[in-house]
């Protein structure tokens, strides 16, 4: 034994050992599973799928967990796009360019507007592209559905991203800083994603979560296209959109109202 | 509606600090009016309460006949705007920034195209119309913007430090389309800048400001003439003492100074005091070596007003980012 090395010396003694013992256990599976093999049932595999997916089916309405996430993806792609509305007028009122276009005769309200329906058909946009790469990788669609459904799951995207648009454009309505805006989003975007039900069902949340996700826009918009992308039973499809119609209305009213006073070059 | 701005006790406040202080003043209709004064003395904030960008503190300006607090609309169709920063979208070419300034003027597209091409014409970008502005040069910009500026036709355009940045070549061309275009459409201009040169030369009448507060407002020659009038240093050959006293006795002469055999003094027109004084000095056999006549410079007009020289204040870091812009973009 080289004294230099003593410090090695003392992990390659018990890293033996270890593979001795993961050896040996190794040697005692093998040797159970030949005890056991005529007393093991066939189907055992097929009961326990079949017991998964009725608790997959009670409790997310399919057993097609993929599709079911894919939906929830929808939205989420849609709310990180619209969280990043206010940007725009950051960065348009470090260039200048705010300060001119505030001297035209274009009312106050429309420039907020114009963010919001950039930020709106920019997150319609993105979440075309994730509900193709959806169905390219096995998302499977309601095989009843017709234009309507589709027409109502976009309608139902627009409506939150232009809630979520026009919060954050009334957020940035003075601000100057980009790096206030980003950590603003960030403080966001995670916690709504995972207080709602894009990755598993409201019923089975914690006592506390669900206050928060029942209020929560993602949770609707889910609700909505999971009916209608995916044909699984949900909540009441009117109550759902009047929701989200009234989420959009009462923050877009709110940032053309604020723009009026609080739109300046500074 | 007899002058074309009127400032009415103009104040603007950012929280203790005065930006701008009780300002007074009146733009007629038709002429180039000029706020010369150095960074940070307020220029840029007069004119973002003039294109109601910001709200006065206190006081109001009345533009165009409206009034900036109660009819800011009305005062923005009236109006255009250069800004200091470089804000045609770099992205889009000339000829769609010039549409899209236009949308947002409200002119309907046909009337839109007319003016664009005699726009581009008359600041002679027609040849670059259909290229983006990102590779435009900085003087190129500026006549965008200029274009731009006039394209709803405004009684009144505002240019915040217009040749910032550009070299004197460019600078004395953007002026050459300015005046050309105000000949064409009859507007007033209003313009802020820190060169003395250009206040001196372009503007037909200027007011001093500095620390928020107007020092002065008159025409570069009344200006001039307060400061006591033309510079002349004459060498005698003879006896000095008699040739001061021959000076000071003339009238219009001021702050008479003799260094050896130099005399120098202030006389309030140069050009006709001169030869009076040099046939007094030839009275007296007394003979001139050499003479000097010195107008005054503007930046002994900003001496005599504010008690300094022009020089760059001291600003933000955010304004700072923005000159640096500016400066590089009319480098390019």
């Amino acid at each position: 034994m080289v004294q230099g090395a003593g410090h090695f010396n003392n992990l390659t003694y018990p890293t033996y050992r270890l593979v001795g013992i993961l050896r040996k256990v190794n040697e005692l599976r093998i040797h159970v599973h030949k005890w056991t093999k005529h007393t093991r049932l066939k189907h055992t595999q097929a009961v326990i799928d079949e017991i998964a997916s009725e608790v997959l089916k009670a409790n997310f309405g399919t057993t097609d967990y993929f599709s079911f996430l894919a939906v929830g993806m929808l939205s989420f792609i849609t709310l990180f796009t619209s969280l990043q509305s206010g940007m725009s007028i950051v960065w348009d009122r470090r260039l200048g360019v705010l300060s001119k276009l505030l001297t035209t005769p274009v009312p106050r309200g429309n420039i907020v507007m114009a963010k919001v329906l950039n930020s709106m058909i920019r997150s319609l946009v993105q979440a075309s592209i994730v509900l193709v790469i959806a169905i390219l990788l096995g998302m499977k669609l309601n095989p009843s559905l017709n234009p309507l459904d589709v027409v109502g799951a976009y309608a139902a995207l627009a409506l939150m991203s232009m809630g979520f648009a026009s919060l954050f454009v009334t957020l940035a309505l003075r601000s100057t800083s980009w790096e206030s805006q980003m950590a603003i989003m960030n403080l966001l975007n995670m916690p709504l994603m995972f207080a709602s039900n894009s990755f598993y069902p409201v019923k089975s949340m914690p006592w506390w979560l669900k206050p928060i996700a029942y209020i929560n826009p993602l949770t609707y918009v889910n609700d909505i296209n999971r009916q209608l992308l995916l044909g699984v039973a949900g909540h009441n499809l009117l109550l759902d959109f009047t929701y989200l119609l009234i989420f959009a209305i009462v923050f877009s009213a709110l940032g053309i109202t604020l723009s009026w006073r609080f739109l300046s070059e500074s | 509606m007899e002058s074309a701005i009127k400032a009415i006790n103009l104040t603007k406040r950012y929280g203790n600090f005065t930006a701008v202080d009780h300002i007074n003043f009146e733009v007629y209709y038709g002429e180039i009016f000029g706020f010369l004064g150095p960074n940070g003395a307020g220029k840029t904030t007069t004119i973002k309460m003039l294109t109601t960008v910001t709200r006065p503190s206190e006081g109001t300006a009345v533009v165009n006949g409206y009034d900036v607090i109660k009819q800011p609309a009305k005062v923005r169709e009236s109006i255009g705007v250069v800004p200091q920063e470089y804000t045609a979208d770099e992205d889009l070419t000339g000829w769609e920034n010039l549409m899209l300034i236009a949308a947002l003027y409200g002119i309907p597209k046909s009337e839109a195209r007319e003016r664009a091409v005699e726009l581009l014409d008359m600041v002679e970008l027609s040849y670059a119309a259909d290229r983006k502005v990102e590779t435009y040069s900085g003087g190129m910009r500026r006549r965008l913007e200029i274009a731009m500026g006039f394209i709803n036709r405004p009684a009144i355009l505002f240019l915040d430090e217009p040749t910032l940045g550009l070299d004197a070549q460019t600078r004395a061309a953007i002026w050459e389309y300015v005046y050309r275009l105000r000949r064409q459409f009859g507007t007033t201009i209003f313009m802020t800048t820190h060169y003395l040169e250009e206040a001196d030369q372009y503007a037909e009448r200027i007011a001093i400001i500095d620390h928020g507060k107007i020092l002065a407002i008159g025409t570069p020659k009344e200006l001039k003439e307060k400061v006591g009038g033309d510079v002349i240093t004459i060498e005698v050959n003879g006896d000095v003492n008699v040739a001061r006293k021959v000076i000071e006795g003339i009238d219009g002469v001021s702050g008479v100074t003799v260094v050896g055999n130099t005399i120098r003094f202030k006389v309030r027109n140069g050009n006709t005091a001169a030869p009076v004084i040099l046939e007094s000095l030839n009275k007296l056999s007394i003979r001139a070596t050499s003479i000097t006549i010195k107008e005054p410079t503007m930046d002994e007009v900003f001496l005599e007003y504010t008690g300094r020289r022009l020089r760059d204040e001291e600003s933000s870091g955010e304004e700072f980012m923005r000159f640096r812009r500016t400066i590089s973009r009319a480098r390019r």
